[in-house]
């Protein structure tokens, strides 16, 4: 035997609403619509992907991963082992335009907490919460929104917006013209869009990356000591939200904008201020934080404060 | 298109292991007689073989371990621990990723070149940088007070022109001060020949696979091909200003940055596009 728990050995019970049409192989079948639960060992992974529709996960406190799914038209393909359940929608056809006899689908997944979840659709939302373990999580034009999410998160879309929230672990957040919106996020960010506005509240990392071509960047976050932040825009407007008490040396620059900061600034003797480039410290100076753009406006204010957003 | 008795989409899927040379001698003569045949795949060969010789060409670079974490970071992706995973075949994987994959590889040589050697260049400068400006560390004042302290560069002057890289001399003779005007303008020089030359680079990737994006057009959704060119002229936009203040400014580090980032953004982008799947 291939594999030593086949798929049959694995449903725990609950009705498959419609029998198999096929059966690629032992561990793999194909449905219209799917209602099952399945047994996952601890830190397994649940990846589902479809063409367009839904992808609804949602974590709780079971041992088992349970599945209602449904595709209006086409297949499901469906295989489960103990360390990994996949489910997606069959896009085996002819040509280039295989995907457009597929329907919409809808996927409600409840999934152990801790599992690594895989979650992509093409221009289907994908939403996530309370999974407790890694999440990548993507679609070409529907909206991405996950949260609580450890370890390890990823978020992408093309032209749909990309939302993270109450992330214990390091955030790769990424879209083209997108918004993109992160919240609460406690590990290393890095984040980055073409024309998509970006903002980033509540942040604690000692790690930040943020670049975009157009798009508006808002950052509300701690400096962290010895921490690294990089905010870089064209035309984008960069508004960096600074506590107060940080401690962190500034290089802000830009070539046609325009800097603007709360901070005092006070020019040591023998120094001048070039214009469009500024370097400067506060507090202890053990933080570096850089911040470039080409035409677009920089604002350090220094009204933030640490909490995170939902206090 | 289809010529002799393989089509293009078999094509397209047997070409990363006819670049590797991996096939067995049926569908290489196959594949051979094929590209006798075709126009349009013959030319992808063609451009993806000259890539590939113009990537094996470039010299050995050995990045620091510093370097490396950042250029890392940027090339490669998240590890992250998973599960064994079954031997299904992967949704929204046709044919024409394998030539898309087979692209990459080839360009991703060329673009880690050009950011290790930028990242050398930038790390060298940066030493000179933090020499000539003194203790970073702020006086007791500053750090008491909370408030800040400029540590900015001495005003620039036409000499120097303005760049960030670029220093004037503390103190010292006139020999020295010739020295260092003669090592700016080889550090002016080098810049510009390194500008030429990941501008080659960088131009080259971005055809490439600026091509594979045009050959994939009809296989997504009108919607998104808008969005991708919208943000793509978005992106040249970008990349048109910065080469233009760079041409006034060819020192400014900044300005080489935001030129640099452009194109990065661009391969990205058009990275991600040749990836998606069709009739999105």
């Amino acid at each position: 035997m291939k594999n030593e728990m086949k798929l049959t050995c694995l449903i725990v019970t609950v009705g498959m609403a419609a029998a198999p049409v096929l059966a690629r192989a032992q561990d793999e079948r194909a449905f219209t619509q799917l209602d099952t639960t399945v047994r996952l060992d601890r830190g397994g992974a649940v990846d589902l992907s479809l063409i367009s529709g839904r992808i609804r996960v949602t974590g709780w406190d079971q041992a088992n991963v349970k599945i209602s799914a449904s595709i209006e038209s086409g297949l499901l393909r469906f295989s489960a082992n103990s360390s990994r359940v996949t489910l997606s929608v069959d896009d085996e056809g002819n040509g280039h335009y295989r995907h457009r006899n597929v329907g919409e689908a809808r996927f409600d997944v409840s999934v152990p907490r801790g599992s690594h979840l895989i979650l992509e659709a093409v221009s289907g939302d994908v939403t996530a919460k309370g999974s407790q373990g890694e999440i990548e999580a993507s679609s070409v034009s529907g909206d991405v929104d996950v949260s609580d999410g450890i370890r390890a998160v990823s978020v992408e879309s093309v032209s749909g917006s990309a939302h993270a929230a109450q992330v214990n672990g390091n955030l790769h957040a990424e879209t083209v013209s997108g918004d993109l919106r992160a919240e609460n996020v406690s590990g290393n960010v890095q984040a980055s869009s073409v024309s998509g506005d970006i903002r980033l509240v509540g942040i604690q990392s000692r790690d930040v990356r943020t670049e975009t071509v157009s798009g508006n960047l808002d950052y509300t976050g701690t400096i962290e000591p010895s921490g690294r932040y990089g905010f870089e825009s064209h035309s984008g407007t960069l508004k960096l939200n600074i506590p107060r008490n940080a401690g962190a040396q500034f290089s802000v620059e830009t070539f046609s904008g325009s800097i603007d900061t709360d901070f005092p600034i006070t020019l040591q003797p023998g120094t001048k201020r070039r214009e469009g480039h500024m370097e400067f410290t506060i507090g202890d100076g053990r933080a570096r934080v850089t911040a470039q753009t080409f035409s677009g406006e920089i604002i350090i204010s220094n009204g933030s404060t640490t909490r995170r957003e939902d206090e | 298109m289809t010529n002799s008795n393989m089509t293009c989409e078999e094509f397209d899927a047997a070409l990363p292991d006819y670049l590797e040379g991996t096939l067995d001698e049926p569908l290489r003569a196959a594949v051979q007689k094929h590209l006798s045949e075709c126009v349009r795949c013959a030319s992808l060969v063609r451009d993806l073989e000259t890539i590939r010789k113009n990537a094996g060409a470039l010299p050995d670079l050995i990045p620091s371990r510093d370097l490396w974490q950042g250029i890392e970071a940027r090339i490669a992706a998240p590890v992250i621990p998973l599960a064994e995973r079954p031997e299904v075949q992967r949704r929204f994987v046709p044919a024409w990723m394998g030539v898309a994959a087979a692209a990459l590889i080839v360009s991703t040589a060329g673009i880690t070149y050009m950011l290790t050697a930028r990242s050398l260049q930038g790390g060298k400068e940066q030493v000179a940088t933090l020499a000539t400006q003194g203790s970073p560390i702020p006086s007791k004042s500053g750090s008491d007070t909370g408030a800040p302290q400029i540590s900015t560069e001495q005003a620039p002057t036409p000499a120097d022109g303005g760049g960030a890289g670029s220093r004037r001399p503390p103190t010292g003779s006139r020999m020295a001060a010739s020295d260092a005007a003669a090592g700016q303008n080889r550090a002016g020089a080098r810049l510009a020949v390194q500008q030429e030359q990941s501008d080659a680079v960088y131009g080259r990737e971005i055809d490439m696979l600026q091509k594979i994006v045009t050959q994939r057009k009809t296989q997504l959704d009108s919607s998104t091909v808008a969005i991708i060119e919208r943000n793509l002229q978005i992106i040249d936009a970008a990349i048109e200003q910065s080469k233009t203040a760079l041409a006034k400014d060819p020192r400014s580090r900044l300005l080489s940055d935001q030129l640099t980032h452009a194109l990065d953004k661009k391969v990205e982008l058009l990275r991600t596009a040749a990836f998606l799947p069709a009739s999105t």
